[in-house]
């Protein structure tokens, strides 16, 4: 089955689960619509709800939300800032401003950024630019702060801060790193209010895409593993499978797996520049591993919440929080000890929204339909045993009710038809490229670890030094682990310089 | 243009009208083969579906969420392979389609020891009926050469060629001396001919058994021809390499290079009709599809009642197709994700019984077949007494990682309970239905304790109708 993370399971029949890949936001694959509308004609679409990102609080029974930011919900953003209001004037009024910054500066370059190889340090990107800009409402200071630190500086109220912090770790943010405080608060902007989910499952992406490729004449072979790339005269000449079996390539050979993968198992350590060999296995990965459960279930959450405001239900992503200002430091430290967080930080989403889009009856049973999922950041897949593994799966799902219910009283077992436990454990032994940690974005999305730097700075602009025809793409390279298309587009672009092929963002004069 | 690159859903364009010769509702095994036989025709296909995920109940899913484990999660006992055309006319071998045909295809393990075997080679067969009696292991004989004449000469060309009217069907029958016979056949019910060919109870559980594990009621007439079939199929049994689901990748594949589309998740909201003629179909948010024939996979409620519309259908034939009526059981599938294969008691003996293809547990005699599906059709669970059950990866490793295994049981089961159907719906009622049905498992291989079964997945009658609307 093609897709990688794209993929789709069942907690229970018919009752359709993303084991992998779930919130994505509306910029994932812009140019590819472009290049492809068919894309869209075969299945992959989106939908989106109202409200995309909220937080709920257990002391207070209060909730934060964010409100869509697409044209028919709320693109000027006022109605999440009137809601921001309801905690802190003045946080509403900071939210405005950025948001304003964000839509002029902030999102054209993050998405010239995206859509653009790595460029080396020499040469100033998107990013770069929009940092020089005095009118961009960024403080230089950001950019050395942790998310935490950022937080505090820019918002008053402990709800907000807490909000964002929890929700950001979503995407593999670490909230006490320092330098990782400028993406998150960007984040916070240019990724949440344009949340949505790919109907049917983030499944449709891969076989929309298979669609794309048989019609343009691609082959596809599964249950095939690649054992090395074929090396003659310092040239990738194709593949060479476990069966023995040879793929010839007369121009190039494109990997979308990890970079350890590359240099040790694919070419060989002998193969592969000592330099490039050490900064490879000093990579770190052992932080995006997450329990991740698919529920199906009979009614959806009723929030305590809801008496704050009657539509937080309606939220996409809801994180359930509390006022413990020091949860996120306790859980990072615990976490970087591989021990077992001492206490959830949970974040919850809905799939299969029909009390919202009554049009889709694509992911649940008519007369149910609901399946909900929850994540927890907890330890490598390594660190533990597989025994220990199959009686944490269990205590977690206990964990997670137990919590939830707290939150929302008629989320107990008598609510739950089945659940599909996805751990590190199962992350990591579904394919080699999340080995051996589970990491959901192969490598972490840290400071040292994105943009230009992503996998190392030698391999982030998608040719492999030393050897030709040899090109890299995958979650693990510019600009940042994700369900997205920039990485594979940036590959073809490269490709489209070495090799000549078409360049459409040149021929109709795009940005990117 | 500024807006465009900030975000997709602006940008989204109207969808388009798609044109074409064939629309077809329902990318399952039917809808897949129709398409990819239209389309090396010079046809141009458009298949919609409303799962992502095509292919039916010919589905191979990740479900216990163990990393590597492929369950088979509705269809794995391939029993046309040998027959169906369109292994060859479509040349699925190109697709890397494979299958597993294992020798010892059902294993009955029995309480004090013994075992009943039905094997590829009719031969082995027999000489296991002799251990039990003499007289059953000469009646199967006959049995089965009898249902092979009538499969490789009536029964397996007939289900490739378009179905007759009754009647005519009837006459054609009587013109010739075998299918005088079959006709006979017909008139009997399951239970009447194990009573009359067999005579040792553990043999007349086995027979009654395979004859009625796809559908056939024990005591009902008239669909007798199918017993045959069963009987000569219970030898023919084959697992798809790499799992089920490598089939309709391997169908996709020859539609897609045909030139034919596959459009999903759609959800079709009407055929479109203009008078008497079906000329294509209008997607939930999606393209408007115009054709000139729409074909239709779904059940006859589906496509008639909701997708034509009663308005546009004769009265006679509305009521006709009104008066469908579903079964009242089904199957429940018990997934299992093993650290190491089954040891059956009774391979102590015989090593080779570790791998049987199939295996029927839990019934002594018929009377045991009897009670359970009298349970079934008072509507309670409790009668799962037995069921039978296999382990893919004893045959296929590529099902599991190297040296685990993987599980199916299949019970019947009644899809509406006396509680109600929503009782399937209660967790506790679930994990009861997979323990019950691991601890009969356990009886037969004691070896399979909890801490050697990593994951479950369990699939309830409801769920397989949620699953499958058409189901």
């Amino acid at each position: 089955e093609l897709g990688g993370g794209w993929c789709q399971e069942e907690p229970v029949p018919g009752f359709i689960a993303n084991p992998c890949s779930m919130d994505h936001a509306s910029f994932y694959h812009i140019p590819v619509y472009w290049d492809f509308p068919e894309w869209e004609t075969y299945g992959a679409k989106y939908a989106y709800t109202d409200i995309t990102t909220g937080c709920v609080f257990i002391e207070d029974e209060r909730c934060v939300l964010q409100y869509a930011a697409f044209d028919d919900v709320d693109p000027t953003q006022e109605r999440t800032a009137k809601e921001i209001a309801r905690f802190s004037e003045k946080d509403a009024d900071t939210y405005l401003r950025l948001w304003e910054k964000s839509e002029k500066y902030w999102d054209p370059a993050i998405r010239e950024w995206m859509f653009t190889p790595a460029k080396p340090f020499s040469e100033p990107d998107a990013l770069d630019r929009l940092l020089q800009n005095p009118d961009s409402g960024i403080d230089p200071a950001w950019l050395y702060m942790s998310p935490l630190q950022v937080y505090h500086d820019v918002f008053e109220d402990p709800h907000l801060r807490h909000a964002f912090a929890r929700i950001n770790q979503s995407l593999a943010i670490q909230n006490d790193m320092a330098a990782a405080g400028l993406n998150a608060l960007m984040m916070i902007f240019q990724f949440w209010p344009r949340t949505c989910w790919a109907k049917g499952s983030s499944h449709s992406l891969a076989h929309a895409a298979h669609r794309v490729i048989l019609e343009n004449g691609g082959k596809v072979f599964t249950n095939h593993d690649v054992k090395k790339i074929i090396l003659e005269n310092g040239k990738a000449k194709g593949v060479k499978l476990a069966d023995g079996s040879e793929i010839k390539a007369t121009k190039a050979v494109i990997t979308s797996v990890d970079p350890y993968q590359i240099c040790f198992d694919l070419l060989g350590k002998e193969n592969v520049d000592p330099h490039i060999a050490n900064r490879v296995k000093n990579i770190e990965r052992d932080w995006v591993a997450l329990m991740w459960y698919t529920w199906a279930i009979k009614e959806r959450p009723r929030f305590k919440a809801e008496s704050w405001n009657p539509d937080i239900w309606k939220s996409m992503w809801v994180a359930l929080g509390d006022m413990d200002a020091a949860t996120f430091k306790v859980e990072s430290s615990e976490r970087k000890m591989y021990k077992w967080p001492s206490k959830l930080n949970l974040g919850y989403a809905y799939h299969g929204p029909s009390e919202i889009d009554s049009s889709d009856h694509l992911i649940a049973p008519p007369e149910i339909n609901f399946t909900i999922l929850t994540e927890q950041f907890v330890v490598p897949a390594w660190s533990i045993s597989d025994e220990e593994w199959k009686i944490r799966e269990k205590q977690h799902a206990k964990d997670v009710i137990e919590l939830f219910e707290k939150y929302a009283p008629n989320m107990t077992w008598d609510n739950v038809i089945g659940y599909l436990p996805v751990s590190p454990k199962y992350t990591a032994d579904m394919a080699k490229n999340y080995a051996p940690a589970g990491n959901w974005c192969i490598i972490d999305n840290i400071p040292s670890q994105s943009g230009r730097m992503r996998p190392i700075p030698e391999l982030a602009g998608n040719r492999w030094p030393g050897i030709k025809g040899l090109y890299c793409t995958g979650s693990g390279w510019h600009p940042y682990g994700c369900g997205h298309s920039p990485q594979a587009y940036n590959c073809y672009k490269v490709m489209a310089e070495d090799f000549g092929l078409i360049k459409t963002w040149e021929k109709e004069g795009r940005p990117f | 243009m500024e807006k465009n690159w900030i975000s997709y859903p602006e940008i989204k364009p109207k969808p388009p009208e798609i044109e074409c010769d064939v629309v077809i509702i329902g990318g399952g095994p039917n809808g897949l083969t129709a398409g990819a036989y239209l389309g090396k025709a010079g046809q141009k296909v458009v298949i919609v579906d409303r799962r992502n995920e095509l292919g039916g109940g010919i589905a191979t899913e990740e479900a216990t969420c163990i990393g590597g484990y492929r369950h088979n999660v509705h269809a794995v006992y391939f029993m046309m392979v040998d027959y169906a055309p369109v292994y060859p006319d479509l040349k699925l071998e190109q697709y890397d389609l494979k299958h597993v045909y294992p020798e010892l295809q059902f294993c009955m393990p029995f309480k004090d020891g013994s075992s009943l075997c039905i094997h590829s080679d009719v031969e082995r067969t027999i000489k296991s009926i002799e251990k039990f009696s003499k007289k059953d292991a000469k009646a199967y004989q006959e049995l089965f050469t009898k249902a092979k004449e009538f499969v490789e000469n009536i029964i397996a060309p007939g289900t490739y060629v378009q179905p007759s009217p009754a009647l005519e069907s009837v006459v054609k029958m009587q013109q010739t001396e075998l299918g005088r016979e079959l006709m006979e056949f017909s008139e009997k019910t399951p239970l009447s001919v194990v009573d009359e060919l067999f005579e040792h109870e553990k043999v007349k559980a086995l027979m009654l058994y395979i004859l009625c594990m796809w559908g056939l009621d024990p005591t009902q007439s008239g669909v007798g021809y199918l017993i045959p079939l069963y009987i000569n199929r219970s030898a023919n049994y084959r697992l798809v390499v790499n799992g089920s689901h490598s089939l309709p990748q391997a169908l996709y594949k020859v539609i897609l290079e045909n030139n034919g589309k596959i459009l999903s998740p759609y959800h079709v909201s009407r055929i479109i009709m203009e008078g008497k003629e079906a000329k294509g179909v209008e997607l939930e948010n999606g393209p408007t599809i115009k054709a000139k024939a729409v074909l239709s996979t779904l059940d006859t409620h589906q496509t008639f009642l909701q997708m034509v519309g009663e308005e546009n259908l004769e009265s006679d034939f509305a009521e006709s197709v009104k008066v469908w009526m579903w079964e009242h059981w089904s199957l429940m599938g018990v997934h299992m994700a093993l650290s190491e294969a089954p040891d059956f008691k009774v391979a102590k003996k015989d090593a080779s019984l570790n791998k049987s293809f199939i295996y029927v547990l839990g019934y002594e005699t018929p009377r045991d077949f009897l009670d359970h599906y009298d349970a079934i059709e008072r509507g309670e669970a409790d009668g799962n007494i037995g069921f039978n059950c296999c382990f893919p990866t004893v045959h296929d490793p590529s099902q599991a990682p190297p040296g685990k295994h993987t599980g199916l049981i299949s019970v019947m089961a009644p899809y509406e309970l006396k509680e109600g159907k929503e009782k399937w719906y209660d967790i506790n009622f679930r994990e009861e239905q997979i323990k019950k049905s691991i601890g009969i498992l356990r009886e037969y291989a004691p070896n399979l304790t909890d801490e050697k079964i990593r994951g479950t997945y369990i699939s309830t009658p409801l769920d397989v109708e949620n699953k499958y609307l058409d189901m």
